[in-house]
């Protein structure tokens, strides 16, 4: 193999059932193999444990079992949902926040003028979140991923309600900075043309415990791919057959998210 | 929104104007001015406090018990409530405690403190248990209700224990805190009057309240609030201005 690749051995969670519920195992001897400075996308159905996987890797969650190989030591940025800005900080600052323990600070007004002008920002650095648009926060968490020093970048579902166009371009500065910059990328999402056009490794997983269902990987070069057509549009007919076998439940789920 | 500001003011303008005029009606209506002095009789005695020589000893007196007070309490519930907050058993230990000082009656306070400790100091004890819980249980609130997702941000990217206090707690409560001391500011101001009075320091507002009182001056009286309400406004304008300082943000 090419790459070095982080391994997940035999991962077991289950989280404890609240008030007589039954307890809900979300992880049972699951494995898979994450490679180095590429980008993994993990899909599925809501509720089958992607963002569990994510805090797990991460070390927000201990696993109940299981070996995780090479994670040891290495640093972790995330991504979320939602921006997660500090709301009485400029944008600048919110940037500089995650390094201000790390570098002098001559280094970090260069770092951080050095990424956001990778995100389009630099205009923007002394305005307050409250001020920026949903799309331009999310550009401004992205910058702030980049610029903290770490060896794996989690996203989780980082593009999710954002139209088209702003999706795309946000999209694109992500590529952007990930190509001059790799790290050790896991993406979790629910569309499936963000996994395409962002992917190196595409891990469909569904059911309780989950599986995984479909590996897919994308060898197109980034340069040619384009979202959602062309080369990329065959690969989803694959990828939606992955997402739709077995079980009817996320069978409805793929489709109504496709 | 300049026009509306003014309009406003406007308003407020014709309001007060209105008070003063019924007022005017009511102290004629009684007619005696040891009951219902006049707006001009009160403005004579204010005139004439303001230039007597106790005048600014008495106020700064008791301006300068209100504000140790209110700055002794701020700093503990502060460092309280933010311990509590984030160490549930203190917040269990203390909770009975302020449950108590909410529920007693301020006068209760007030002869307890003036059963303990001098004149002097009597009035800053009282300031202290009657603002004390509103301070301390807004914090609290304010605690809570920071997010819980910044704290999980903070987590990942192992910001310091000291900079998630500085940089995500402090900041998240300031707006409790600022409101707590909007309230709190003016009540401690009122009670440590109203110990003044009971507790009579040598010079002090409630002193010279009391001894107008007890001279059937009822326009002193009268003056002396006029004093007093001027002092909280100028408490709740500081406040409020150091709020639109420190929320820039917003």
């Amino acid at each position: 193999m090419l790459y070095e690749a982080l391994q997940v051995k035999n991962l077991t969670k289950e989280f404890k059932g609240v008030r007589g519920q039954s307890a809900l195992k979300v992880y049972e001897k699951f494995s898979l193999s994450i490679p180095e400075n590429q980008v993994t996308c993990i899909m599925g159905p809501s509720g089958c444990g992607k963002t569990t996987f994510l805090n797990i890797v991460s070390g927000l969650l201990r696993p109940d079992a299981g070996e995780l190989k090479g994670f040891a030591g290495k640093t972790v940025s995330y991504l979320f949902q939602e921006p997660r800005l500090l709301p009485w900080r400029t944008v600048w600052q919110n940037v500089d926040f995650v390094i201000k323990d790390i570098y002098p600070k001559k280094q970090r007004a260069e770092i951080v003028s050095k990424y956001l002008k990778m995100v389009g920002l630099s205009d923007f650095s002394q305005y307050w979140p409250g001020k920026l648009s949903g799309g331009m926060k999310q550009r401004v968490s992205i910058a702030r991923a980049f610029v903290f020093p770490s060896d794996l970048l989690l996203m989780d579902e980082p593009f999710k309600g954002l139209d088209l166009q702003l999706k795309i371009s946000l999209l694109d500065s992500f590529a952007a900075l990930w190509q001059q910059d790799l790290r050790t990328v896991i993406f979790v999402t629910h569309d499936m043309d963000e996994a395409l056009y962002l992917g190196d490794n595409i891990y469909v997983l569904s059911g309780l415990p989950a599986k995984i269902n479909k590996s897919l990987p994308v060898t197109i070069p980034r340069g040619e791919r384009r979202y959602g057509e062309g080369k990329l549009k065959e690969l989803r007919e694959e990828l939606l057959a992955g997402l739709c076998c077995g079980q009817e439940q996320p069978c409805a789920l793929a489709r109504a998210i496709s | 929104m300049k026009h509306f500001i003014s309009k406003d003011k406007l308003y407020t303008l014709g309001a007060v104007l209105c008070l003063l005029i019924l007022w005017e009606i009511i102290s004629k209506i009684v007619g005696a001015g040891i009951l219902v002095p006049r707006p001009a009789e009160t403005w004579q005695e204010l005139v004439q406090i303001i230039r007597s020589e106790n005048f600014w000893p008495a106020v700064i007196g008791t301006t300068t018990r209100s504000l140790i007070g209110f700055g002794l309490t701020l700093f503990t519930a502060v460092l309280f409530a933010v311990m509590a907050g984030l160490w549930k058993p203190l917040y269990y230990l203390l909770s009975p405690l302020v449950v108590i000082t909410k529920a007693a009656p301020p006068i209760s306070i007030i002869l307890l403190a003036l059963i303990w400790l001098g004149t002097e100091k009597a009035p800053v004890l009282v300031g202290f248990l009657v603002i004390f819980p509103i301070i301390y249980t807004n914090i609290i609130a304010g605690v809570d209700n920071v997010d819980p997702k910044l704290i999980e941000l903070a987590a990942m990217y192992r910001i310091r224990r000291l900079r998630k206090l500085s940089e995500i707690y402090l900041p998240s409560i300031m707006p409790y805190v600022l409101a707590a001391c909007s309230t709190a500011l003016g009540l401690n101001l009122r009670v440590v009057i109203m110990a003044e009075v009971l507790s009579q320091p040598p010079i002090s507002m409630g002193t010279s309240l009391q001894s107008a009182r007890i001279f059937l001056n009822t326009a002193g009286v009268f003056a002396w609030t006029v004093v007093a309400i001027a002092l909280a406004a100028l408490f709740d304008f500081s406040v409020s201005s150091l709020r639109k300082k420190l929320e820039v943000w917003r």
